[in-house]
């Protein structure tokens, strides 16, 4: 059961960014431009600097020890736990996503069409050649070799050991607007969600590809759960989850989630991989059960109605406890129960 | 698009050459004294110094969509800053998008269509273009490659409204010259004439041009018997009015066949229809190969069941429409 409210804080606007380090700490952003760093256990905050015009991304490293935060201005900064800021970087455009890799400290940073690398304390160690149109999205391989980013045509991959001219070292390719990225914690799949109503899947680094269509609109949430069992997508109201165990999910029905009653806006795996919690524009936290079998209508095991429409959702790492952003810039965690 | 059009806040799409007075018109938008919060996205960097409007820029960035429409483009750029926009506290009642010069007004127009996010919160209002009286005769006749589109005339094909701005600069024979061009090309949009980018914000903003309850409603010279029949010209304007019920079956074949075979050359199109069978007139608009329609109000208990159809394209053939359309009323 979602249960007591542990602490809230207040920003100025919509709770765009929330991420959660393997310490336990929040970094949070709003489209009006505040960001703080919070306890997760004691909600003690502390402010860093504002962006105009909104934060868009915002990442901790996995070893808690740096967070990179980016927004409309073009501005990335990276910071340490205490807030104290290490660098900041000038870009010419949005900073859309960022990502840390999972093995080196190093930060990949989308602004506009350009991906740029940092170590951790924001030195530039590669400008990528920009690409044709803007990236939305970044993400790393588990092996933290290769980083591969989302814009219109494919996922481009960059291997920061190799890369000298800026060029991709391989790229998956599917004609469309990639919107969102995940990949496998198995380093099997990538996936990317589209502008035209589909999600395209690699199958790394055999080269086998499949579309899956019939979405009814574009696709911009993806989550593996922690076993590289389940993917969950969210399109408008409804959840779907994708069979990615053994041979993976061709030609096997999906699991639904429906529930909401506006589009969901974001979805967290608990570390277990056993449950999913999805948070809409409809006000609404769901705690899901991950699926049982293929094709299954899935049932809430809890809803919870939170003061405005959500924006964000979160776990912190040991599953304990769920932290719940909303548009009008609360932030609340509240202790769990299953 | 959403139908329930109350909550949405309108979008005014404003386009325009360089040296237009797109940018005086817009200035005088925003300092006009009409108590709206606007917001104005802009893709080429204007002098606007307005303190309360909220002014965005955006690299224009098109791409193609996957389907099956092989000239449905959208523009990306927009999607992301209207998806933020709409996200934010700060509420507006107006946004206004300034496209570049050289601009083609179908993928702002398309992307209100495709992305359901942008139409659950914003409707599009109308695309207004302006041009400048002294020398819009001058881009018209800009000679063109043959796969190249002359952008003056594209963005006139487009429009909801011309603002014919600088009228001052001509005589009255030469208005009446530049007047008689924009109607062989767009035979639809109202005309209003200004000097200084003034004009009466009624006639611009909140004008419901894609509302498919006002599709055809403001159209004075809808069918106008004496239009010019200019055969030289490519971009025209062609208007159908065919009385009687039509077989819904046809309908739909002649309709979809249509827009899959000339898509790509009609820019606008708008009609109310009388499909057999039904009490209601269905009213339908569309840019390029994207259609939005639905059943509108009843048919009044003395009203005359007529079809009404308007495109505005490229080669278009009046009599090859018309005959082609008359097939499918029942017979």
């Amino acid at each position: 059961m979602i249960g007591d409210l542990a602490w809230s804080h207040d920003l100025d606007d919509y709770l765009n960014c929330l991420d959660v380090s393997s310490n336990g700490l929040l970094v949070v952003g709003s489209l009006g431009g505040d960001a703080a760093i919070i306890d997760g256990d004691t909600g003690e905050h502390r402010a860093l600097q504002h962006h105009e015009m909104g934060v868009l991304s915002a990442a901790w490293d996995p070893s808690g020890q740096r967070v990179a935060i980016g927004g409309q201005d073009g501005i990335a900064r990276v910071y340490e736990p205490t807030a104290q800021q290490i660098g900041q970087i000038h870009n010419d455009d949005w900073v859309n996503d960022l990502a840390w890799s999972p093995t080196e400290m190093i930060l990949a940073i989308a602004s506009g069409k350009a991906l740029t690398l940092t170590d951790a304390d924001a030195q530039v160690l590669h400008r990528c050649k920009p690409r044709s149109s803007t990236i939305t999205s970044v993400a790393w391989a588990t092996t933290g070799l290769r980083v591969g980013s989302a814009a219109y045509g494919g996922i481009a991959w960059y291997d920061p050991e190799t890369i000298t001219d800026g060029q991709p070292t391989r790229k998956h390719e599917f004609k469309g607007s990639a919107l969102s990225i995940a990949l496998a914690p198995s380093g099997r799949w990538a996936c990317a969600g589209f502008q035209d109503s589909t999600i395209h899947l690699w199958k790394l680094w055999s080269g086998d590809e499949l579309s899956m269509s019939g979405y009814p609109a574009k696709v911009e949430l993806l989550a593996f759960d922690s076993n590289s069992h389940w993917m969950a997508s969210a399109c408008l109201e409804e959840l779907t989850f994708w069979d990615f165990s053994g041979r993976g999910p061709r030609s096997r029905t999906p699991a639904r989630g429906a529930l909401h009653d506006r589009h969901i806006t974001s979805v967290a795996w608990h570390p277990s991989g056993e449950y999913l919690l999805s948070g809409g524009a409809d006000g609404r936290v769901v705690l899901w059960p991950a699926p049982r079998r293929r094709g299954e209508d899935l049932e809430a095991l809890f809803v919870h109605h939170a003061g405005d429409n959500v924006s964000q959702v979160a776990w912190n790492a040991r599953g304990t406890r769920l932290f719940i952003g909303c548009a009008d810039g609360r932030i609340e965690a509240r202790t769990l129960e299953i | 698009m959403d139908t329930s059009t109350d909550n949405l806040v309108p979008v005014t799409v404003l386009t325009g050459f360089l040296g237009s007075g797109k940018t005086t018109l817009l200035n005088f938008i925003l300092t006009e004294q009409h108590g709206k919060r606007i917001a104005v996205i802009e893709n080429e960097f204007g002098e606007i110094g307005i303190d309360d409007a909220l002014v965005l820029e955006a690299e224009e960035e098109i791409f193609e969509m996957n389907n099956g429409c092989i000239c449905c483009t959208v523009r990306g750029d927009l999607i992301r800053i209207l998806g933020n926009l709409m996200k934010r506290k700060d509420r507006f009642d107006h946004i206004v998008i300034e496209t570049t010069g050289l601009a083609d007004p179908a993928p702002v127009a398309q992307t209100f269509f495709v992305d359901p996010e942008i139409a659950a919160q914003l409707r599009l209002d109308a695309i207004v273009t302006v041009v400048d009286a002294k020398h819009l005769e001058m881009h018209l006749d800009d000679d063109k490659p043959d796969d190249v589109e002359n952008e003056a005339v594209e963005q006139l094909a487009f429009a909801d409204r011309v603002v014919i701005n600088k009228v001052d600069l001509v005589d009255a024979e030469q208005l009446e010259t530049v007047h008689s061009r924009i109607r062989q090309i767009n035979a639809y949009a109202p005309l209003v004439d200004t000097t200084h980018g003034r004009v009466d914000l009624d006639a611009i903003l909140d004008v419901g041009a894609f509302d498919l309850d006002r599709v055809l409603a403001d159209d004075p010279e809808f069918l106008d018997p004496d239009a010019q029949h200019q055969h030289d010209l490519s971009v025209t304007s062609v208007g159908i009015e065919v009385p009687g019920e039509l077989d819904v079956e046809r309908l739909n074949a002649w309709l979809s066949t249509l827009l899959m075979e000339r898509g790509a050359d009609i820019f606008r199109s708008k009609g109310i229809l009388a499909p057999a069978g039904s009490e209601q007139r269905y009213v339908f608009q569309g840019v390029h190969m994207l259609l939005d329609g639905r059943m509108d109000r009843s048919w009044g208990p003395e009203e005359e069941r007529t079809n009404k159809l308007v495109f505005i394209g490229r080669n278009l053939d009046r009599n090859e429409l018309e005959a082609s359309f008359r097939s499918c009323l029942v017979s």
